[in-house]
This record gives structure tokens, C-alpha cells and sequence, in this order.
């Protein structure tokens, strides 16, 4: 019965550095396993720990796709002695990583369905993983329509920015940037998440919606949702809560019976419900 | 099957000779604290046969144990290397403890390597309770003061003696093989059974638990969880002290390019164990934390693992200063609801 230790951390090395935020703050690292054997694959919406030896680990969603090779892209908000540590690594670098850990958006239940991916601030993360599958030339025959809201505070803030304005000239995806309040120079959207989704969201027939963000944005957004009427069962988000062990061990990330590092960190609204869970 | 009878003046040996293939703990007594302590020394010390004060988990999952040592170069696992473990003197409550614990780190998703070293090959006496504490609740669980369950071999202290039965396969071979054990006469047998008799016979009943996770799950609002948190400290020794809380920390030691990483108990009263690098907390107030180290036993590990999560040692209703009582708080969520 004994598996590997799951608390060992595989090698990697930092491939490349892209600073996301104009204070910063946002900071995206993509990595590359040192010894190609212990790559693993995953899916969009799970998360790892990063690891640095002497300060300690934090959990991350995985912002690339498992359709994208060579790399795992993760995007870091310096904030605590692990965040700091990982800003201050270079290009060459090596850390550790431990997963993949978790479940994830249950692609397969959504095949020939519209995907409507609602994002806010860097809780993006793993909707760009899901995006970029979807979009995937092997997997985009499967779905439906594919319509993405992203906001952010300000332009600044706003993460893998060069990238969602390259996919508002695609013919496969409608992407909607909007930042809350106008600032010059803008000419896309401006306005909270909730208006924006009300706006351009399609209709929920035959849809499913991913909603990733602050928690504020989330409680603004789910009347919305249900105006639009999308059921319990057709809205899914991923949670974020303070993790150690990733494995389900530790016991401090759980919401009732059910741990966001194992059972988690997708839920759909109706299982939260169930779970008591308020935003 | 044969039961056995090992004399009391043959124990040092006896554990001598279990030690030949086993790391071996038993209940030591030293500065007026009963901790489960590894027998190092040839001479033995003193066997105390009371509840210990610290909970049993410690042999198997420690309070500071180092997962992995690494230096600029290599990293390596601090998992455990040494013989199997072997513990004699573990209460009923105590057995059904590791039991939950096994169900927790040794659960079909992910093993903890850890806890698993310690505990595979592992052999467990457990010593029945000839006289159970006014502390002592394990009957509301499915448990009893003489409860083998989940042990490899059960232990009756018989005054001059301890009757020993096997439960197990590893238990059976191992007494079969020992120098020390005689066949237990009839008598001893009779002795022995009166004793079990007496100890279940002089616990209170226990009430019936049946809809206690109903109504737990259904007022997660109520009075009751304020009234026990105004009085809650969030010290935590209910905790540390609890048999089945396993709830640790991680952290990083290390100086220059040295160091290690440790895990360390933790509990879900203490506010930073939930909050997040962003400053929110899922938890910030004392209700919500007692709430979840309440509900855990009571409700979310019966989701999980089919059990409640409460063993019954008594050791925090011992322990609280300020005297909160799992017991009462039971009593009250069935007594409140029953009158509604």
C-alpha cells in the first residue's frame, strides 16, 4: 500500500519571468521539470504546491494548460515570506514543486456545451488553463460557444493582459476585459464584473459558468447568474483556502466534511449550498 | 483461543524479549506526567497502568518530526527507519484512536508516509480498564472499557498477573513464540472476565447518539455553540491532548544553507491556523472555531470515515480550564432539541 511520499518536492527550475502587474506585485514564473521522468500531467483547475527549501511552500493554481508542453505557468502575488522568496528567483533558478494536487473544472461533462468563464483580479489563474484547452485545435470541436469576462481593477492589474487582447481578434472565443472605473486610454469595457456578465453573458441554455475571483465578485455575481437562469448545478468555482499539507491531511482547509485541497478546489454552487458555504 | 498468563514479576522480560524485535512503548509515570515512552534501558521502568496524560498518537504521528533535511546539494526524507513499533498499555479508547487516525493518513487518496512507517507491523496490547475514570465516556461510542477491536493482543490485569488473549494474526503468532507467557488456568480466566463485567456494569449509560449529527447539522446557528465558545479560551489542550486531533503546521527550518522541515501539531482553535496570506480568515471568531473542532468529531468524520471522531478518553474534559465538557455539550444539543 505504500505510494510515494507525497511530501517531497520534485525539482524544477524557473524556465521563464514575466512581471504581470505595473505595481509589481503580480509576478508569473513558468517552470520546467529538471529531470524530464517526473513531469506530470494534469488538468485545468488543479493546483500545486511550490516549494522553496528553508521557507517553506504555498498552493497555487496552474495557470497553463496540459495542451501546452514544456512548461507549467504560475502566477505569484507577492504577499508573505514563500511569495517573496518565489519573486526573487531568476530565470535558471531551481525550486520544487509537489502536485499535481486537487480535482478540476470537469471538462469532460462539459462537451457540446456554451463555456462561460467569469474571472476577477489573478483568481484568473486557472480559467486562462481552461480557456486555453478548450480553445485547444484537439478539444475545441467539443464545445459550444466560448464567452470569457475578465475585470481588474485598473489596466494595470489586469494579468496576461498581451495574451486576452491577442484572443479578442479570435474568431473562436468572446473576450470581454473590463476594468471598474474608466481610466484614459482604455476604449474596452468599464464595470464590475456582475454588470459586464449581465451584459454580454449568453443565455444559460446549454451552459455552464465558471466564476473566479474575489469573493465579493462571486456573492455580486451569482444573482446575476440565477437572473439569467443558470441552475445550482451549472456554476462551478474554484476555492482558495490556507493549505500545508495539499493531501488532505493537514486539516485546515476544509469547509464542513469536505477539504478544498482534495475534494476541492472546484466546487459547483449546488455543492457549496449544500456545504452551508457563503461568500 | 488460548489465552495466556504472564506474570507480573516476568514483565521486565518479557518486554526485553518484545524489544528484540520492536521498538517498544509503554505508559512511564516521570514528574507526576504518564507519557507513552520508548523503553531504552535494560532495567525497566515502572509500567503505569493509568490513562496517560499525553494521548498515544505521539509514538506514531510525534509533535515535532522533521519530513525532510536538506542542504544546498541534496534533500532527504526524515521518514522513520527503525524496527516496528510495538506498545504495551493502550487503553480501549486509545486502540480505536489509531484506528481513526489510520483512516485519516492512511485513507485511499494519499498515504502519509510518515505516519505510515511508524505504524505498519505495529503491535498493539491493549490493557483493559479495571476501573474507568468519571472522566471516561468511550461507552457512547461503540467502545468499552474492555473493547480489543482494534489491538493485536488484550491484556487483563489480574493483580499478580495479566491474562493476555490474542485478537490477531501478528498478536497470536507472537504470544505462540514467547518464553515468558504460561497457559491461563480456568480461574484466571474467571477472574479476568468478572473484572470486564464489573468495569462495563460501572460506567453510566450512555445516552443515545443516534440523531446527534442531525441536529448538530441542522443548527449550526444555534445558542448552544455561543454559549460554549463565550466560555472557550482557544487554548487548544483539548487538542493536543485529544487522541484523534491531527491537525499540524509545516514549517522550514534552516540557517545558511542547512536546514530542515518539520511538521508540528497545530489546532484548528488557534486564529492564524485559517488565515490566509491576504489577511482574510474563514474562521475569525471563536465560535466558528469551536464549532469545527466540535463538528468534526461529531458530524464531518462520520462523512468521512463512518465513525464519530470522539473516542471517549475524558482527557480534555479533564484538561479544559475551564471546564467544558463535551459530554454536557451533547446532553444539551439532545436535551434542547428533544423539547422542541
Amino acid at each position: 500500500m505504500q505510494a510515494h511520499n507525497s511530501y517531497i518536492p520534485i525539482p524544477v527550475r524557473v524556465k521563464k519571468i514575466y512581471i504581470e502587474s505595473e505595481d509589481r506585485l503580480l509576478r508569473t514564473i513558468d517552470l520546467e521539470f529538471i529531470n524530464p521522468d517526473q513531469a506530470f500531467d494534469y488538468k485545468p483547475g488543479q493546483f500545486c504546491q511550490l516549494s522553496l527549501l528553508g521557507k517553506g511552500e504555498a498552493p497555487f493554481g496552474i495557470a497553463s494548460s496540459p495542451t501546452e508542453k514544456g512548461f507549467l505557468r504560475f502566477t505569484v502575488n507577492k504577499i508573505g515570506l514563500v511569495t517573496t522568496g518565489l519573486h526573487m528567483l531568476k530565470e535558471g533558478d531551481e525550486l520544487g514543486i509537489r502536485g499535481p494536487l486537487g480535482n478540476y473544472y470537469p471538462v469532460e461533462e462539459f462537451k457540446n456545451k456554451n463555456v462561460v468563464l467569469v474571472g476577477g483580479g489573478f483568481g484568473v489563474t486557472t480559467l486562462r488553463s481552461l480557456a486555453v484547452y478548450l480553445r485547444d485545435p484537439a478539444h475545441r470541436a467539443d464545445y459550444g460557444d466560448i464567452t470569457f469576462i475578465y475585470g481588474a481593477r485598473n489596466p494595470g492589474a489586469m494579468i496576461y493582459r498581451n495574451e486576452f487582447e491577442k484572443w479578442e481578434n479570435e474568431e473562436d472565443i468572446d473576450m470581454n476585459l473590463t476594468i471598474d472605473k474608466p481610466v484614459k486610454g482604455w476604449n474596452k469595457k468599464v464595470g464590475f464584473v456582475p454588470n459586464v456578465t449581465k451584459e454580454v453573458a449568453p443565455g444559460s441554455d446549454n451552459s455552464v459558468i465558471m466564476v473566479c475571483g474575489p469573493p465579493i465578485m462571486i456573492k455580486f455575481t451569482l444573482p446575476v447568474l440565477a437572473e439569467l437562469g443558470f441552475s445550482k448545478d451549472s456554476i462551478y468555482t474554484s476555492l482558495e483556502r490556507r493549505m500545508k499539507c495539499g493531501i488532505g491531511k493537514c486539516g485546515r482547509c476544509n469547509i464542513g466534511s469536505k477539504y478544498v485541497c482534495v475534494d476541492g478546489p472546484v466546487f459547483s454552487y449546488r455543492e457549496l449550498e449544500k456545504l452551508n458555504y457563503k461568500f | 483461543m488460548s489465552k495466556y498468563k504472564l506474570k507480573k514479576n516476568n514483565i521486565e522480560n518479557f518486554l526485553n524479549e518484545l524489544r528484540e524485535e520492536y521498538s517498544v512503548f509503554a505508559p512511564i509515570e516521570s514528574d507526576g506526567t504518564v507519557a507513552f515512552q520508548k523503553l531504552d534501558d535494560v532495567k525497566l521502568p515502572d509500567i503505569s497502568l493509568k490513562r496517560t496524560d499525553r494521548p498515544p498518537k505521539e509514538i506514531f504521528f510525534p509533535h515535532t518530526e522533521v519530513i525532510l533535511s536538506f542542504d544546498d546539494k541534496n534533500a532527504e526524507s526524515g521518514e522513520y527507519r527503525g524496527k516496528p513499533i510495538a506498545v504495551f498499555g493502550l487503553k480501549s479508547c486509545d486502540s480505536k484512536s489509531l484506528h481513526i487516525l489510520d483512516n485519516v493518513f492512511l485513507d485511499s487518496s494519499y498515504t502519509d508516509t510518515y505516519w505510515y512507517k511508524r505504524r505498519s507491523n505495529s503491535l498493539i496490547f491493549t490493557i483493559g480498564c479495571n476501573n474507568p475514570l468519571p472522566s471516561c465516556f468511550c461507552n457512547w461510542f461503540k467502545c468499552g472499557p474492555f473493547d480489543s477491536t482494534h489491538s493485536d493482543v488484550a491484556v487483563t490485569d489480574i493483580e499478580d498477573s495479566f491474562i493476555l488473549e490474542p485478537v490477531s494474526e501478528q498478536g497470536t503468532e507472537y504470544l505462540a513464540k514467547s518464553k515468558y507467557l504460561e497457559k491461563a488456568e480456568e480461574k484466571d480466566i474467571k477472574k479476568a472476565e468478572a473484572l470486564k463485567e464489573k468495569a462495563e456494569s460501572d460506567m453510566p449509560q450512555p445516552p443515545d447518539l443516534k440523531k446527534l449529527k442531525e441536529i448538530l447539522d441542522n443548527n449550526q446557528n444555534d445558542k448552544l455553540w455561543e454559549e460554549l465558545a463565550a466560555k472557550c479560551l482557544g487554548c487548544g489542550v483539548c487538542a493536543f491532548s485529544c487522541p484523534t486531533c491531527y491537525c499540524f503546521d509545516i514549517q522550514d527550518d534552516s540557517r545558511r544553507n542547512k536546514g530542515k522541515r518539520v511538521r508540528i501539531w497545530d489546532t484548528c482553535q488557534e486564529p492564524l491556523f485559517t488565515k490566509e496570506g491576504s489577511g482574510h480568515n474563514p474562521r475569525p471568531s471563536q465560535k466558528g472555531r469551536t464549532l469545527q473542532r466540535f463538528m468534526h468529531k461529531l458530524s464531518y468524520m462520520i462523512e468521512t470515515q463512518n465513525n464519530f471522531g470522539c473516542v471517549g478518553c475524558g482527557r480534555c474534559v479533564t484538561l479544559c480550564p475551564v471546564n467544558i465538557d463535551i459530554r454536557d455539550f451533547i446532553k444539551k444539543v439532545l436535551q434542547v432539541k428533544g423539547d422542541k
